[in-house]
C-alpha cells in the first residue's frame, strides 16, 4: 500500500499530561482522511507535529516515505496547511499575504494567485487588508494560501469553522475537486461528523489523545444497517405474526410498543398490510437508518466518554 | 539571507519606520534647541564646548534609537509570536535560525545606521545653531571632528548590539510591552547622568554590554529549531 503519511506510536506529553498517546495513523496517497474527535482530543496537536511545529515526545512520523526530523525542510515544501485558524499579516492586503507566502515557499508562478482566489470565490478583494475580512473570508483565504503552491498533502484543521452553509458546500466541492483533479491527499479535521462523513474516504476517531478507530467509509457504510421500526401497542401479537406469518426472524423487541426489523427482504408495505389484516393496530411504521453518528457515538461512549 | 531580510522588511513595511526615524530626528533637534534656550534664559549654559555638546547629542540619539530598536524587535520577533504568525513562518521550508538571524540583522543594521546618521545630523545642525546663537566660542578643529566621528561609530556599534538585550525578556514573556519597557529601563540606567557623567560615557561599558547583547540574542534563538510552537 502506498502511504503518504504514517505515524508510528506518536506520543506527545506536555508537562506530564499526555496530549497524544500512541497514535498510529496511515494516510493513503490520494485519499481524503477525516480526523474526527471532540474538542481537545488532540487533533491539532497531531497536525502540529506533522507540520513540525511541535516535536513528538515519542514515536515518529513518516511523510512521503521519509522520516520527519527537525531538519525536514524539503518535506514542508510539499505540504499546505491551516493549523487551528488561519493567521495572516493583518495589515497587509490579501494579495500581499499570498505573494509573501509564495516567496517564502520558493514558488514563483504569480498567475496562480488569481487562480486560487478564484477557486475560493475571493476575487475582487485583492486590495483589502486582511484585518477587514470576515472570519469566513479569512478561512477561504487560508485555504487559498494552503493550496497555492499545489502541495501533495493538504492539512486542514477545522477548515469550515466560521463558514455559512453555502460556504461550507463550496469548500466541500473545492476539496473534492482538488482531491480528484489534482490528486492532492487531504487530511481534514473536524468535530462536525456530518461534514467529514460527506467527503472523507477514511475516518479516524480520536478521543483523549488516543486513536480509537481508523476505518474506511466504505466499511462503515456496510456496517450501517437499515431497519424498519414499528410502533404498536400490541407488541406480542405483532412479534408472533412477524415470525410465523411473514417468516422474519431478525427483529428485536425494543420495549413494550417498539419493534425493530432488521431483515429487509419483506417490504414495509407488506408488513403493514399483513399486521393490519391480522388486527394489530399500528401507530407508526418507518424505515430508519442507524447513522454514522450512532456508530461514532457508540465508539466514543465505548471509550468511556460521554460524547 | 538578503532575500529573507527583504521579505521581512516588506512584511512590516519598513518605510514607516524610516519615516519614524526621520521624525525622531526632528524631535531630538527641537528638544536640543529648546534645552539650550531654556538653560540660556536661566543664565546657565547647557554646553560649555563642542565636546560637551557632542556628548549630549549622542546621548539623546542613542537613547532614542535603542528604544526604536526595541520597537522593531517587538514587531519583528515578539509580534510574530503574539500574533501567532510564527506558526506560519516556521512551516516554511526555511531554517528557523536563518529567519531569526535575518530579523536580528535588520534590527542591528537599522539601529546602527540610524544612530550614525542621526548623530552626525544633529551634531551638524547644532554646529550651525551655535554659529547663530553663539552659545560658546570654542573653535571646532578637524581633530575634534575626526575624534567625534570615530566615537560615533564605536558607540553606535556597541549600542546596536546592546539594544538586543530586551529580546531575552521579550522572548521569555512573549510580550511586546515587556520588550519595550526593558529597553527603556536599560536606556535610562545607561544614559541617566549623575554629576554630568553617565554609565555610557565610559566607552567600555556600552561595548561590553554590546557583547552581552550579542550573546543574549544568540541564547534566545539557539533552540528555536527544536522548540515547540505552542500558544
Amino acid at each position: 500500500m502506498n502511504y503518504i503519511l504514517r505515524t508510528i506510536n506518536l506520543t506527545k506529553t506536555f508537562k506530564e499530561k499526555q496530549a497524544v498517546s500512541n497514535v498510529n495513523m496511515n494516510i493513503k496517497k490520494g485519499e481524503i482522511y477525516g480526523f474526527l474527535g471532540p474538542n481537545g482530543a488532540g487533533k491539532t496537536t497531531i497536525m502540529k507535529m506533522i507540520t513540525n511545529l511541535i516535536k513528538p515526545t515519542l514515536g515518529e512520523i513518516e511523510i512521503f516515505g521519509d522520516k520527519l526530523t527537525n531538519k525536514s525542510y524539503e518535506i514542508l515544501k510539499r505540504m499546505g496547511a491551516i493549523i487551528e485558524y488561519p493567521v495572516f499579516y493583518d495589515k497587509l492586503t490579501t494579495r500581499e499575504n499570498l505573494e509573501l507566502h509564495c516567496e517564502y515557499m520558493g514558488y514563483y508562478d504569480k498567475n496562480q494567485i488569481d487562480k486560487v482566489l478564484n477557486m475560493v470565490n475571493l476575487n475582487g478583494i485583492n486590495g483589502k487588508a486582511v484585518k477587514d475580512l470576515s472570519l469566513g473570508m479569512k478561512q477561504r483565504l487560508g485555504i487559498a494560501r494552503a493550496i497555492i503552491t499545489k502541495p501533495q498533502l493538504l492539512i486542514l484543521d477545522e477548515p469550515i469553522n466560521g463558514l455559512d452553509p453555502i460556504g461550507i458546500k463550496e469548500v466541500r466541492n473545492l476539496l473534492k475537486m482538488l482531491n480528484e483533479e489534482y490528486g492532492i491527499t487531504i487530511l481534514i479535521s473536524s468535530h462536525i461528523l456530518g461534514e467529514i462523513e460527506q467527503i472523507a474516504d477514511t475516518i479516524s476517531v480520536l478521543n483523549n489523545g488516543r486513536l480509537i478507530e481508523e476505518v474506511t467509509m466504505d466499511s462503515i457504510r456496510q456496517l450501517n444497517t437499515d431497519y424498519i421500526e414499528i410502533i404498536t401497542r400490541d407488541c406480542t401479537t405483532a412479534a408472533y405474526i412477524l415470525e410465523n406469518t411473514l417468516n422474519i426472524s431478525n427483529f428485536k423487541i425494543i420495549d413494550n410498543n417498539l419493534i425493530r426489523i432488521y431483515d429487509l427482504k419483506v417490504s414495509q408495505s407488506d408488513i403493514s398490510k399483513t399486521l393490519i389484516l391480522k388486527g394489530v393496530n399500528i401507530e407508526a411504521i418507518n424505515k430508519k437508518n442507524s447513522s454514522l453518528e450512532d456508530h461514532f457515538l457508540k465508539i466514543l461512549n465505548g471509550g468511556g466518554i460521554n460524547a | 539571507m538578503l532575500k529573507l531580510m527583504k521579505l521581512e522588511m516588506k512584511k512590516i513595511k519598513m518605510s514607516g519606520y524610516i519615516k519614524g526615524a526621520l521624525l525622531a530626528n526632528l524631535i531630538i533637534l527641537a528638544f536640543l534647541v529648546l534645552v539650550t534656550f531654556a538653560s540660556k534664559s536661566d543664565g546657565d549654559i547647557a554646553f560649555k564646548g563642542y565636546s560637551e555638546m557632542f556628548l549630549i547629542t549622542g546621548t539623546f540619539v542613542r537613547g532614542t534609537f535603542s528604544i526604536f530598536a526595541a520597537v522593531l524587535i517587538s514587531r519583528l520577533i515578539i509580534g510574530e509570536y503574539t500574533n501567532k504568525t510564527i506558526t506560519l513562518m516556521f512551516m516554511y521550508p526555511i531554517k528557523r535560525k536563518h529567519i531569526m538571524l535575518a530579523k536580528l540583522t535588520i534590527v542591528i543594521i537599522f539601529t546602527f545606521i540610524s544612530m550614525v546618521i542621526s548623530n552626525i545630523f544633529s551634531n551638524f545642525c547644532m554646529y550651525f545653531f551655535n554659529a547663530f546663537a553663539k552659545l560658546f566660542t570654542d573653535t571646532l578643529t578637524v581633530d575634534m571632528v575626526a575624534q567625534n566621528i570615530i566615537s560615533i561609530f564605536v558607540y553606535s556599534i556597541g549600542y546596536s548590539f546592546l539594544s538586543l538585550i530586551p529580546i531575552y525578556v521579550g522572548m521569555k514573556r512573549k510580550s511586546t510591552s515587556a520588550t519595550i519597557v526593558t529597553s527603556i529601563i536599560l536606556s535610562s540606567i545607561l544614559n541617566g547622568s549623575f554629576n554630568g557623567s553617565s554609565l555610557s560615557s565610559i566607552i567600555i561599558i556600552p561595548l561590553i554590554l554590546g557583547i552581552v547583547g550579542a550573546v543574549i540574542s544568540y541564547i534566545s534563538i539557539k533552540d528555536v529549531e527544536d522548540a515547540d510552537v505552542v500558544n
